[in-house]
């Protein structure tokens, strides 16, 4: 953190310009809650940091016929405080308030939680959940990718020399679906999560019509949930089908023993959480 | 890099390195040393302070990151030698021990009262969450808030 440099623009096109021609390590920060954080640790090491707090184009939330575009620097506070986000993403606003703190969300943007790649980033399971993918703008050139293409592994994702993310662009929920956030941490608030889920379904005569399922924090990367959405789609849900899927969770995610949990507590934490979530069937 | 804020209501223009945090700044360059720093990393929000309006962790903020901004701290607070109602609140309800986290506890709640004038019990741990503080066991703090939004029973 000795020679740092702040590059800060107000004008996206000027900013992926000098970023394309940036020869020294860099970092992209918006509000600072993890690059700061890492800075600070000795855990990266740039020689100059690009601020794209400062762009207007990356701040807007666009609310579409069926789908809802949220900038990559939009605070998680003005996310939550979104009235239509509220509506049409109610599992986004609920894993985007389990982050942190309101200091922290009054900084953190949705960009910087899945540029940081972290495979316990609250805001991942419920952005795999709704379909989200993220659109990718360097000098000249603009992609989009699933959100589950995007990560790699733990704090790796496919942005390239040059890129950063633009957007994202998530379902807009129907009125008829359902979904939750649940994570499970050692207090309330500034806890990182041990194991959470995001949640999403639509019951439709009795029938499980659609479902999304999603694990955090129990693997590299989040992992979406193929076995269980298998097993309830078409049928009516009823107590033997929903201990048969929460059997099923151990088979589906990877957890590992860290400074954090184990993978023992992991496992049963998501199959109880999962339960939590089936029980609204019943 | 040359920055201008306005803290306390009082305009500052300072040279200041890029990687000086808005911690240090306030603290070292501005000379308020009301603001704490407690963990460093963004968890303990001793150095809270409002930024624009929002609370922010400020050591985790670049002072670079600040230009242009208005900045409030614990010492604007009081005005003219008198504590504010949320501060005298505060002191009447033993909402401070030793002290450490009160600059904190103060710009929360004073952001939460300016916008829910009368918060829940909820709302209150709501919005002290990152705010810790090891002495009080929260109850006079909260006690002290609701008090200041009218909402004490006595």
């Amino acid at each position: 953190m000795k020679n740092l440099q702040l590059i800060k623009s107000d004008n996206l096109s000027e900013l992926l310009e000098l970023l394309k021609k940036e020869e020294r390590k860099y970092n992209i920060i918006a509000g600072g809650t993890d690059v700061m954080v890492l800075l600070k640790e000795f855990l990266i090491d740039p020689q100059c940091l690009y601020d794209v707090s400062g762009l207007s184009e990356l701040k807007e939330i666009l609310v579409d016929n069926d789908s809802i575009e949220i900038g990559s620097a939009v605070t998680m506070s003005d996310i939550i405080s979104d009235s239509e986000v509220s509506r049409y993403a109610p599992v986004l606003v609920s894993a985007l308030k389990e982050v942190g703190s309101p200091l922290i969300r009054n900084r953190a943007t949705l960009g910087g939680n899945v540029g940081n790649s972290s495979p316990a980033g609250d805001s991942i399971p419920a952005l795999f959940v709704l379909n989200a993918r993220v659109n990718i703008v360097s000098e000249g050139n603009e992609r989009s990718v699933k959100i589950e293409d995007f990560i790699l592994g733990p704090r790796r994702n496919v942005l390239e020399k040059g890129e950063i993310i633009k957007s994202f662009v998530i379902d807009k929920m129907g009125t008829d679906e359902r979904s939750f956030f649940l994570k499970a941490g050692s207090r309330n608030a500034l806890a990182i999560s041990k194991a959470n889920l995001a949640f999403r379904f639509m019951l439709k005569d009795n029938l499980v019509k659609s479902m999304n399922l999603s694990f955090g924090s129990v693997g590299p990367v989040v992992i979406k949930s193929t076995m269980i959405p298998q097993l309830f789609i078409g049928k009516k849900p009823d107590p033997g089908l929903i201990d048969k899927s929460c059997s099923l969770v151990s088979e589906e995610i990877k957890p590992i023993d860290d400074f954090r949990s184990t993978a023992k507590y992991r496992v049963k934490v998501l199959e109880n959480l999962l339960r939590k979530c089936l029980d609204e069937f019943c | 890099m040359k920055i201008n804020v306005k803290v306390n209501g009082k305009k500052y223009e300072r040279d200041v390195r890029e990687n000086m945090t808005l911690l240090r700044f306030i603290r070292e360059e501005i000379g308020l040393t009301g603001t704490k720093e407690g963990c460093g990393v963004g968890e303990c929000g001793a150095c809270t302070v409002i930024l624009n309006g929002k609370t922010v962790n400020s050591c985790i903020v670049l002072a670079v990151e600040a230009d242009g901004a208005v900045i409030e701290t614990i010492e604007g607070e009081a005005k003219n030698g008198k504590m504010s109602k949320l501060q005298n609140s505060f002191h009447e309800h033993h909402a401070v021990q030793c002290g450490f986290c009160t600059p904190g506890m103060v710009l929360s709640a004073k952001t939460l009262l300016k916008e829910n004038p009368k918060p829940s019990e909820h709302e209150i741990k709501e919005a002290l969450e990152g705010n810790f503080c090891r002495c009080t066991g929260y109850q006079q703090i909260i006690e002290a808030i609701q008090d200041a939004s009218g909402q004490m029973k006595k």
